[in-house]
This record gives C-alpha cells, structure tokens and sequence, in this order.
C-alpha cells in the first residue's frame, strides 16, 4: 500500500510520474555541478592574489583587445552552456514524448470527468451513472482518462505522485491520464489559485485492484438507501449509531427517516443530490454515497459525526466562502440529519 | 577632461549667466515644479523604496501565518489580500519604477547629458507613477483590496467573482504602465541621440545598452498589457465579452496578453540588474569588462528572446505537445545568453585585483544567488518537469532566486557604489559589510528550504497548511530567515541614511572608477556639467581623452554655455559626432496637473461619477495646452535661437533633434497597442467555435474614407514640414504652406474622427452581444482616440508655427505630426484589417 500522507512528487507511483522524475534527476545533477562549476571559479578568481602587484590603472583599447579573455568568454560562456543545454532539452522533449504517449488516452478504458467548483471537485463516470466529489477512484493497472473543465474560475488538478498538473479552464476540455500501479490513496489538490478557499480545495485518488474497483462503481451506481426499504427486524444492536455496514437496527433506522425527513424538507434539497430521491440539486456535491468518502468540505475535515455537525451548522466558520449557507437546527434534528447522512454508504 | 581654453572662454559672467539658467526652483516650488533627472530619479527610488519596505512588511505577515502548520493569524481573506499586494507592489511599484529612477538619474550624467530629453514628460511619468501606488493603496482605506493575485487570471478577476477592488488594481496597474511606457520612450532618446561627443555605440557602458534594450522590450510588452487591462476593465464596466466563453470570450487570452507582458517583465528586472553589476565589477576589480561585444551581444539577443517565451508560463493550460517543446528549446535558449554575462564577470574578476568593498560583495552575492535562480529556471522551462514544479513553492523559491539575486543583490551593489555619487557621502564599510551578510544568509535561509517545500507538495497561494504534508519544520526555517532578510535590508536602508550626514566626503571620483558620471561634482550640479566631457574610449576615465578637434569643438561651444536657454548636445546616432544643440525643460507645473487630471479620469470612474470624469478630462486638456503653450513659450526667441557656438542649430528637422524620436516612438507605441486588440480578436477567432457570429462591420466605403483622410493628414504635414526655414531667419517664411497643412491636416483628421463616428454608430454591433463586436467596437475607440492625438500634436504645430514664425521650429512640430499621422494611419490599417479582412477572408 502507498501511504497516503505521501504528499510530494518522490516517490513516484505510475509511469508518468516515473518518466518526469528521472529527468528531474537529470537536471538535479547537471544543475548542481554546473552551480558548483561556476561558485567555485568565482571563489578563486576573487581569492587568488598572484595579480596583487598589478597597476593601479589598465589601458584601454578602444574596441576591446581581442585576446584570451574573449576565447572564454565565448566557450566557456557560449558554447560550453549550449552543448549542456542542447543535452537537456533532447532529454526534456524526450520526456514530453514518453509522458505525451502515456497520455495518448484515446484508448483508455476508463474515464472520468472532473470538473472543478469553487472549491471542490464533482466527479462523474459517464459510463457507469456514477457521480460523487472530492475522491476519485480508479483502477490500479490501468490508463485512466481525466476530463477536466472548469464551471466557474480556472482550477488546477494535480496527484504529485501520479502526475504533473493540468489546468481545469471555462470553455475548454483539457485531459489527463493518471495511472497507478499500487493499490492506495493518493492525495491531490487544486494548484492554480481559484479564489478565497484555494487552500482547501483538495481530493483524493484511490486506486484499487480491478475486482475491488468493479465492486466500488457497482455500489456507487446504486440510489441511495432509502429507510423504507431496510428489513425492520434486523438484528443489529440498537446502540451503534455510525451505522454498520449491514443497515442501521429498528431505532437508528426510525432516525434515519426522521433525518431524511429533515433533508427533503430543509434547503439541502436545493443544492444537493440524493440519486433515488427527490433531492436534485446540482449547486452542490452529490450526497448519494456520502457516508462512503473520506472528507468533507473538499478535504477540510474529516468525514465523522462531530465534523458533519459542525460542517452542517457552521459551515462558513470551518470554510469561510464556501457556498454552502449555515443550517439551524436543535440537536434532535440534528443527530437525525447525521444519522440519515451516515447511512448514505 | 581637457580645460585648455577656461582662461578666456566662459567668462565668470557666462558661468553666473548659465548658472542663472540651470537654477533649481526653490522651496514648495521645487517639490511641485522641478523636472531635472536627478530629482525626477531620486523620487522614484525614494519612492519605490517606500513601496519595497511595505511590500517586505507584507510579506513577513505572510510568512508569519505558515511558520506552523494551520495557523490562525490572518484570515484566507487577508492573506489573498496580502499575497496580491505584495506581488504586485514588488512587480510594479517597486522594481520597474526603481529601475526607471536609477536610470533617469545615472543615464543623462554616464552620457554625458546635462538632463533626460523631454524632462516634462519624464516628470509627468513620475506623477503617473506615485498616483498609481496611491491608487493601488487606497484600496486598503477604502477596505477592497485586490485579492485575485498579481496575475489576475480571468475568470477570478472578470466581472462574475472579483468585486470593485479588481477595478483599483487596474486602474492602479494602468497608470503605472503608462509612467512606464514613458519612461521607456525617454530612455531610449536619450541613449540614442544625447551621448557625448564621440561616444560611439560601442563605447557606450553596459549600463546604457541594456536600459536601450530595456526600454525596447518595454514599448513591445507593457503595452499589451495596458491594453489587456483595459480589455479586462471593458468586460468589467462595459458588458464586452473579450474573456467571456459564453459570447465568444477565451480566458486564456488573458493569460497570453498577461505573459506577453510578464516574461519580458522578468528581464526587464534582471538586465538592468545584470547591467549594474557590468558597471560595479570592472571598477572594483581594476579591469575592464572582459569581452563587452559579448556582454552586449547577450543583452541584445536576451531582450530579443525575452519577447518569445511568454508561453512557458503556461505550460500547464493543456496546450499540444509540438508547443510545449517549442517553448522548452526556446526558454532554455535563452540561459546561454546569461551564461555569457556570468563567464564575462568570472573573467573580469579573475582578470583584474578584486577588493571586497560593499558593492563587490552585493556582486558575488548576485552571482552566487543568481546562478542557482538561472539553473532552476532551466529546470522549471522543461515543460514535463514543469508540469510538477508549476505553482508550487518550488517556483517560488526559484523567482525569488531570480529576482532578489539577479536584481535586488545587483541594486543594493549599485546604490553602494552610486551613493557617493548621489550624496557626496561615502557609506559605512563596516556596517554595509554586516547588511551584505545578513541579506545574503537571510535571503538564502528564507528561499532555499522552499524548493524542498514545493517538491514536497506545498502548492503557492495557499494560506495554511495541514502538519501531514510535512513541511511544517522548512516553513519555520523560510520563516526565520525572512526576518534575517528584514534585518539585513533595514540595516543597508540605516547605513545609507546615517551617511547622509555623517559619511566620509567622497570626492567627484572615490573608487577610481571608469564612467563618465564620475566626472561630474558629488552630487552632481544641476546641469551635470559646465563642460561637456568628450569620449574616445569604453572606459573615458581610465584613458586619455581624444584628440579629436571637432569633439573639442563640441565641447568649447558648449562649455556653460548656451546661457539663455538649457540645452545639451545632440549628436549622431551611431558614432556620436557633433550634432545639434537640443533644448532642455525648466521647471513646469504642468505635468503634475495633467497627471493628476489622469487620476483624478480613474478616481471618478472608479466611484462612478460622469461629473469628476469629465472634470478631469477637462483639467487634462486645459493642462496639456498650458503645457504646449509653455513649452513654446519658453523654446525662446531670438538670441535663444541662434545656434550655439555658432556652429550647432537649436534643433534641427529629421533624426537630429529628440522630437523626431519621441514622435516616432509614440507612434509605434499605438501601433503596438491596436496590434494587441487586433491579435486577441485573431486569437479569439481562431478558439471560437463560430466567428463572427452575426454579421461583420462592414462599412467598406466609409472605412476606406477613414484611410483616404487620415493619408491626406499624413501627407499635408509632410508638405509643410518641408517648407520654412531651417535656422532662426530674418522674418516670418512659408506662411502659406504651414496654414495649408495645418488646416488640411487638421480638416483631413476630424473627418477620419466623422467617420470612424459613422461607422461605429450605423454598424449594428453590440459589444456586449459577442466579443467580435466588442473587439471591432474596441478597435474603432482605439482608432478614434489615435486620431485625437493627431489632431493634438498638429495643434501643438499651429501653436508652434504662430510663436515661432521665424525659426525652424513649425517644421519641426510639422514633421512630428506627420510622424504621428503615419502611426495612426498604420492603426487604421490594421483595425480595417481585423474588422473586415480577416474574418472575411478567413471564413
């Protein structure tokens, strides 16, 4: 497993971002020899002191005296630099190429549409009915095509361990192939400034197996659950109030409608989607698999209990300039709002 | 210097006399009214410098806020606010406007100039400048601050999601690219045509060529983004759609007219820089610069290329691959050119005896910095690599590298060395010595651990930080040295402010140094010099001068002399020989109130009142006209016209006096400006879907009318520029010809005005429908307000022709016009051209 608090470009986690790291490394060298190369000779040139017994005073020829001084400069200045530079700029369009045909993605099987909002990410699978936000999930193994495009202010979608940035712009599609060769969570964020919460506009990629991924797109195809179709009778205990993974017991599930009652008839509705119910609104995330993700608010908290109430009633304190408006609610509705929330697995 | 012949000639009379001539005004007149370079220039560095402290002060709030990870000291707001300010205040109230004011200062006195060309206008830049930076600051009083970031990306800078603190900034920015373009016309008149007797081209100091290039890059890059920021200020006020997807628009021209502008920018910083360390290594090291055709020769191509980069900015906007590598070789390139220069210091160094003054440590402190800002940018213009490194704090790192390194390094090494100069008063070695220190390990301890930062992941523009990215212990060390960095430039600005009064008297010539400047009196008079010094060498002062009697000559005629008019000699544009006398500005209070006028057309748009605006409009005018009328007025009659030594006409038509340079600059100026509009409508064209998307402008025979009028201005003020007399004449001559021309002229422009009006009000563009219409509606204002400056300088030519019957003078204003008339025809041309031509011919 990759580590998922692996913020940086090293190490690299997929072929592109393997190609862009041996020129990286390409450069480092050369870069660091060079800068030695030159510090050094400055050092000397002002160190040495065999000149000490020179005059005061050098003639000048008019025209400049076309001698040694010259030559370096124009080898050691000119030419030497050229040759390095001819050398790392073959190595540079080499790279583009290599990274260019791994993003050739015409023939990816997978694709994915990102779209960028101040100050979150709606992420579609177009083949598969799909929407969800903030956490992209793909194949391990496999090219995935990103297309991204932006409905507000230019964005910028960067995963330092899989790949270079690409700009997310009004009007235009731009694409992007991302490919994993680990299973993991790989940590992603907005680079190009979009405004007020820049900061904390961030993402995830996690990357499956190909069975695991299947078994995620079919679960996240699915409309939401909704209370009325779960088997009273169950026999969960009543006090676990996060909800298990086989459905919520006869007392929390009571909760669970009363909350989604609390949902259907409070603004959420307006701005959120539930796939399956008559909540369809496009403002903001889609909440049909909530309880699935990781983080709330674009990778501002994470996704429990107590920051769901929070996000809930105090969302521009947490992320001021975010476009959600603050709800007021007493704790009963609140708990039941949660309670509903969480169980959108 | 030679001063063979003080005994007979100047008189002590003619010394009072000239004296008299070149007085500085005294007390509050002197703040409001005084033209000359030298305080002209030391209120811009004063200036600047003020603006450098606040932008340091913003930057250290900054740094504070990410010493630790997710802290609460300022609010994303502030901090949005605080990094916008502080890009650009640094951008374009501090490094461009210091640069400009060490150029106005230095070139005029490393010339051998007694002041810049047109020192009106050159104030009027000044003024344009400090109410742009007031501009710019009053959005903190009036509590909107710009927070969309020194680029100002569309759509967050478009109408939609920036609210009116976007509008300060543009207007701010539009001023200071308005003072800068000025500048840059100065600078170029003054090296082409104001050297001293026989300091051919290659004579010239670096210093000199690389402000020539400067100020070529400047007319070829600021003026795109004026023009962009009016576009943008047009989406903003006016419903046009330049940057609107929905009608047309493209956001991303925005990013191309801001890199048009933003990469030359870059080497509009660096050069100069780079150009004072030319001057300050040769003379602390002994030697002459090693291989200055070299030097200069990188200059050249660097300003060339400089203009072809811009892309690399833009690496990551999704541009196909075939461009990307085109902009790789091409931003790699242009390193070879600074390897040039950084081998002619190295050699230069190694060449001569290096004493470790103040100014030779700022030096090796740029070249050690610099180097490794120049090798990340390698780095960064490889388009794969660049692609991980773009907005993160790798690049900060690296253009701070390129920027404080390549060009404050260089300006802190200058004001060292030229303080002196400036003062009289040599700086403290000691505590220059400790400041160097300080800077140089606080600049490195702030900037170095920030290439690790954003290969980390820490992307730029972020206010805070979660402690799992890991950079929580580098962001403390950035943050440490930033206040090391403080210290060290708060202790250079004591040092040099405690020499004022209690540093060791200098002398004319302190460090022994090369350059012309050190002939003059520290500080220098305010004609610079009483004898204008003759050049036969790169390095006047290290040599004996020429013997050369026609230079002398030039010299003698001019020794405190003329005594009834300020003037300097003009001479030949490559060799430098005699040429003419070209008349110099005395204090005027004209280019204050024209330039506040200007500010006062952005203060009433900005709070919305057509009232203020038209006022203010009115104050322009009136004040131009009292400027022209001045200006005449005070050119002389009489004695003042007879030429001086009685061999050097005052003025002279063609490339002999600097008007013809000014106008022809101008000129080009507008060309460069409709050939922006012409090229966003070109590249919006070429992005939409649909183009037009209802019908072209299609006033064929009215556009051709535009052209056949404004040919014929072109063509009378041509006629009459050819007529007249060429020295001060007896009695009034050509009457006839200069009123024909005038009034044809005149007559011919305002009906090119009537029917550029006509086309825009019988064509059914609307320019908030589509951004073809708004472009042609653009292009067509553009045009008019072309035509206006015609119809201006040939006012100016009738004020001149009815003061000055019976000089050269009315030629000479005639010319200029024809100059201007030529420029706006071009406008004409090209706005026909990308109206009607292109989309017709394209569809």
């Amino acid at each position: 497993m990759i580590d998922a608090r692996i913020r940086s470009m090293f190490p690299p986690a997929g072929d592109v971002a393997d190609r862009v790291d041996s020129h990286w490394q390409l450069l480092l060298v050369v870069g660091s020899v060079v800068w030695l190369v030159v510090v050094t000779a400055m050092l000397v040139a002002v160190l040495r002191r065999r000149r000490a017994e020179r005059e005061e005073r050098d003639d000048d020829v008019p025209g400049d005296e076309p001698g040694r001084g010259h030559l370096v400069v124009a080898f050691l200045g000119g030419v030497a630099p050229a040759l390095i530079i001819l050398g790392i700029m073959a190595d540079s369009v080499l790279t583009l190429r290599d990274t260019g045909a791994a993003t050739d993605a015409s023939r990816a099987p997978v694709v994915v549409e990102v779209d960028g909002r101040q100050f979150w990410w709606e992420v579609r699978y177009p083949d598969h009915d799909v929407e969800t936000a903030n956490e992209i999930h793909i194949p391990t193994g496999q090219d995935v095509r990103i297309e991204l495009t932006s409905d507000d202010v230019i964005h910028s979608f960067w995963v330092p361990q899989l790949a270079g940035k690409v700009d997310l712009v009004p009007g235009r599609t731009n694409v992007l192939t991302l490919h994993a060769d680990e299973p993991g969570t790989y940590w992603g964020r907005c680079a190009e400034y979009c405004g007020l919460q820049h900061a904390w506009m961030r993402f995830v990629v996690v990357a499956h197996d190909a069975p695991e991924y299947a078994g995620w797109l079919e679960a996240q195809a699915r409309p939401a659950r909704s209370p009325d179709r779960v088997d009273d009778g169950d026999d969960q205990p009543g006090g676990d109030e996060t909800g298990g993974d086989d459905g919520p017991g006869a007392g929390p599930d009571t909760e669970v409608a009363a909350g989604r009652e609390i949902f259907m008839s409070s603004s959420c509705v307006y701005c959120h989607t539930i796939a399956g119910t008559e909540a369809r609104g496009t403002l903001g995330p889609d909440l049909t698999h909530l309880a699935s993700r990781q983080a709330i608010g674009a990778g501002v908290l994470p996704n429990d209990r107590e920051s769901l109430a929070r996000w809930i009633t105090e969302p521009q304190d947490v992320k001021p300039g975010n476009a959600m408006p603050g709800t007021e609610l007493d704790d009963d509705e609140l708990d039941a709002l949660i309670t509903y929330l969480e169980s959108l697995e | 210097m030679t001063t063979t012949d003080q005994e007979t000639r100047p008189t002590a009379e003619d010394r009072s006399r000239f004296e008299e001539v070149w007085a500085r005004p005294r007390g509050w007149r002197r703040a409001l009214t005084s033209v000359q370079h030298k305080s002209v220039g030391t209120r811009y560095m004063v200036t600047a410098a003020v603006f450098f402290f606040v932008g340091g002060i913003q930057a250290l709030f900054m740094r504070v806020q990410l010493a630790q990870p997710e802290q609460q000291v300022l609010s994303a707001q502030t901090y949005n606010e605080l990094f916008t300010m502080h890009g650009t205040t640094m951008m374009f109230l501090f490094a461009v406007p210091f640069l400009e004011g060490l150029a106005a200062y230095l070139l005029p006195l490393m010339l051998g100039a007694r002041d810049m060309p047109f020192a009106r206008y050159n104030t009027f830049n000044y003024w344009c400048y400090l109410f742009a930076g007031i501009i710019l600051y009053s959005s903190f009083l009036v509590g909107m601050v710009p927070d969309a970031g020194w680029f100002a990306y569309v759509p967050l800078s478009g109408p939609e999601f920036a609210d009116k603190a976007m509008d300060i900034w543009l207007f701010g920015l539009a001023l200071a690219e308005l003072a800068a373009i000025g500048a840059a016309i100065e600078m170029i008149v003054v090296v082409l045509g104001m050297r001293a007797p026989g300091m051919s081209l290659d004579r010239m100091p670096i210093f000199a060529w690389t402000m020539l290039c400067v100020a070529a890059m400047i007319i070829l890059a600021f003026v795109p983004l004026l023009v962009g920021s009016m576009l943008l200020e047009l989406d903003r006020n006016a419903g046009t759609a330049f940057f609107d997807v929905e009608r047309g628009g493209d956001p991303l021209l925005w990013q191309h007219l801001f890199w048009i502008f933003g990469h030359p920018e870059v080497y509009v910083m660096f050069l100069p820089g780079a150009a004072i360390i030319s001057q300050v290594v040769p003379v602390h090291s002994r030697h002459r610069l090693v291989g200055y055709p070299f030097v200069v020769a990188a200059v050249v191509v660097t300003a060339i290329m400089s203009l072809g980069l811009w892309v690399h900015h833009m690496y990551t906007t999704g541009l196909p691959p075939v461009t990307l590598s085109f902009f790789t070789a091409a931003s790699m390139s242009i390193s070879v050119a600074s390897g040039v220069q950084v081998v002619a210091w190295i050699t230069t160094l190694w060449s001569g005896r290096p004493r470790l003054t103040v100014p030779m440590l700022f030096s090796l402190g740029f070249l050690f910095t610099f180097v490794a800002g120049g090798i990340t940018g390698v780095m960064v213009a490889s388009a794969p690599f660049d692609a991980q490194a773009h907005d993160s704090y790798f690049v900060v790192a690296h253009f701070h590298y390129v920027l404080i390194g390549g060009m404050l390094f260089p300006v802190m090494a200058g004001l060292f060395h030229w303080w002196p100069k400036f003062t009289g008063r040599i700086p403290s070695a000691r505590l220059g010595t400790v400041s160097f220190w300080l800077t140089f390990a606080g600049f490195h301890l702030t900037f170095f651990p920030m290439h690790l930062t954003g290969l980390w992941g820490m992307p730029r523009r972020v206010f805070t930080y979660d402690a799992t990215l890991g950079v929580g212990l580098l962001n403390l060390l950035s943050t440490v040295g930033a206040f090391v960095l403080a210290a060290g430039f708060v202790l250079a600005a004591t040092t040099l402010l405690v020499a004022l009064r209690r540093g060791e008297r200098s002398g004319p010539n302190p460090w022994g140094a090369d350059s012309l400047e050190w002939a003059a009196d520290s500080p220098p008079s305010s004609p610079n010099f009483g004898r204008i010094p003759v050049v036969g060498s790169r390095a006047p002062l290290w040599n004996p001068p020429p013997q050369d009697p026609e230079l002398d000559g030039m010299a003698a005629a001019f020794d405190h002399a003329p005594q009834n008019v300020r003037a300097t000699p003009f001479t030949t544009v490559l060799a430098a020989r005699p040429g003419t006398a070209a008349v110099q500005a005395r204090p005027s209070l004209w280019p204050l109130v024209t330039a506040g006028g200007l500010a006062l057309v952005a203060v009433g748009l900005l709070v919305g009142s057509v009232w203020v605006v038209a006022a203010s409009v009115l104050v322009i005018v009136a004040g131009f006209v009292a400027w022209e009328l001045q200006n005449e007025r005070e050119l002389g009659a009489g004695e003042a016209r007879e030429p001086v030594g009685g061999r050097y006409p005052v003025e002279a038509p063609g490339p002999r006096s600097p008007g013809w340079w000014g106008a022809t600059a101008a000129a080009v100026v507008l060309v460069v400006a409709v050939a922006t509009v012409a090229f966003s409508l070109l590249f919006l064209e070429v992005n939409a879907p649909v183009w037009p998307a209802g019908e072209t402008l299609g006033r064929p025979w009215l556009s051709a009318g535009t052209g056949v009028a404004l040919a014929l201005a072109v063509a009378a003020a041509w006629w009459g520029s050819r007529h007249g007399p060429l020295d001060h004449a007896a009695a009034s001559e050509a009457r006839g010809v200069h009123l024909a021309a005038t009034a044809t002229a005149g007559l011919a422009g305002t009906a090119a005005l009537a029917l550029t009006v006509a086309q825009w009000v019988t064509s059914d563009l609307d320019p908030t429908a589509h951004a073809y219409d708004s472009g042609v509606l653009t292009l067509l204002g553009t045009q008019a307000l072309a035509i206006v400056l015609g119809l201006g300088i040939t006012g100016c030519a009738v004020v001149a022709r009815l003061t000055h019957a019976r000089d050269v003078r009315p030629r000479i204003m005639l010319q200029n016009s024809a100059m201007l008339w030529t420029g706006v025809l071009v406008v004409w041309a090209i706005a026909w051209a990308a109206t009607d031509l292109v989309p017709v011919a394209v569809v």
